[in-house]
């Protein structure tokens, strides 16, 4: 079930009927618009379609449930004070999902987590897969395991990786939120995906 | 094309953005060297598995718990809003009153040259005003008044007096505290000016002027907590 499809579970409009609600399916727009105006019901609808994907994002970006829970309230009490921006020009999820994003990047630059990037002279180099390594394939990846093995890359890796791979940003929106070049965006994925296959391969040698 | 610079092309042969030549290149590589084969398959596994990840959301520990945390937060600051803006409401509504009780109640005893000036002070003055609106609509254009272009600046005087402050007791902080506060400041001044661009290129962007919000209102608070110390 999508979260725009959620029936809304109460009253959310003080002009409309507990039952008239139920029978119908609010758009996250109007809700929005009721939440702007002051309808607590009604952020709270927006709370309850959305609140597993903010959760989520934040959870996967920072590798920590109690700051994964923090920024999630952030995300949610900063979306109650801008909610009446929201006009609807794009879709609500994307525009919570950018808000949520900013939210985890600014936590993260006043924490002052370091962003690994390329350099001129070079930093972290990518270790060349040689024909020394165990040859069989690694064991099928599955969703717990790449869970669990993004959770332990290095924030600037696991940054790029969720925004890319997961999350689907394009490279160039990625370097304009994280500050960087295109071409840094890009290196620091192919060097998330190969330490993930390594984390991937620690994890479940193969047989 | 050796097993170092085709596996440094992995990453853009799954993402598509190779040139051709350089696919053939990386292609013919890939049909000779199982090593580097191995690789290619395991990454594609990677980005497809993270594909269906999106799908997977995780609730938090405790849903319910954190819904009324923001709840509460939010109610406190409502309520907060509220407050002030009865204060000034009050503030307002007693200097309006106090300066209309003086005029009421003054008791006016004028004669009658003093009378007769007042009234022709007033003849004179309301017969000027309409002049003036009479030459002022006459030269108003008859086409509808455009808007002003789009433009942007922060132009902030309670940021303007804080980064004083700042700069008066910067000179009593130990090195690391002012290390500590540069690096605070060069990095969100390097996000409201990245905002500042986007702004430029595309003046209607929501989420850019939410950055930009965001990242004026993170520098104020920043500022304040330096200005106290």
């Amino acid at each position: 079930m999508t979260p725009e499809s959620i029936l809304l579970p109460r009253s959310a409009f003080g002009h409309v009927t507990a039952t008239e609600t139920e029978k119908t399916q609010v758009t996250d727009y109007a809700l929005a618009q009721a939440a702007a105006a002051g309808d607590m019901p009604a952020f709270e609808a927006l709370y309850e379609r959305h609140h597993r994907r903010v959760y989520s994002l934040c959870l996967r970006m920072t590798g920590n449930t109690a700051e994964a829970e923090d920024l999630a309230q952030e995300a949610f009490i900063q979306l109650y004070r801008k909610v009446g921006s929201f006009r609807g020009e794009s879709a609500f999820t994307t525009w919570l999902h950018r808000l949520t994003v900013n939210q985890v990047l600014m936590h993260f630059r006043k924490r002052g987590v370091r962003m690994e990037q390329t350099t001129d002279d070079g930093d972290v180099p990518v270790q060349v897969v040689q024909g020394t390594e165990n040859p069989a394939s690694m064991p099928v990846v599955d969703r717990i395991a790449l869970d669990r093995a993004i959770s332990q890359l290095p924030p600037g890796y696991r940054t790029v990786f969720i925004l890319h791979d997961i999350e689907g940003h394009e490279h160039e929106e990625i370097a304009r939120l994280l500050g960087c070049s295109v071409g840094t965006s890009k290196s620091q994925l192919h060097k998330a995906r190969m330490k993930l296959r390594g984390l991937l391969r620690q994890q479940n040698p193969p047989q | 094309m050796n097993c170092e610079k085709c596996q440094a092309l992995l990453s853009e042969l799954l993402d598509g953005t190779l040139t051709d030549e350089e696919r053939a290149h990386v292609g013919r590589h890939l049909d000779e060297c199982m090593v580097c084969a191995g690789v290619r398959a395991e990454l594609s596994a990677i980005v497809t598995t993270a594909h269906d990840v999106r799908n997977y959301t995780l609730a938090p520990p405790n849903s319910r718990a954190l819904w009324l945390r923001i709840s509460n937060t939010i109610e406190a600051e409502r309520a907060q809003e509220q407050r002030t803006a009865a204060q000034v409401a009050a503030v307002v509504s007693s200097r309006r009153e106090s300066v209309l009780t003086r005029v009421l109640h003054k008791h006016w005893t004028l004669s009658l040259p003093q009378l007769s000036a007042a009234v022709a002070a007033l003849v004179i003055g309301v017969a000027a005003l309409t002049v003036f609106t009479v030459q002022s609509l006459r030269r108003a254009p008859p086409t509808e008044a455009k808007l002003p272009p789009v433009h942007r600046s922060i132009n902030d005087q309670e940021l303007d007096v804080l980064m004083q402050r700042v700069e008066q007791r910067k000179g009593r902080w130990n090195p690391r505290m002012r290390e500590a506060f540069e690096r605070n400041l060069s990095v969100i001044d390097a996000a409201v000016n990245d905002s500042l661009e986007q702004l430029d290129q595309s003046p209607h962007d929501e989420v850019s002027e939410e950055a930009l919000n965001d990242a004026m209102s993170h520098k104020k608070e920043l500022l304040r907590e330096f200005a106290d110390l």
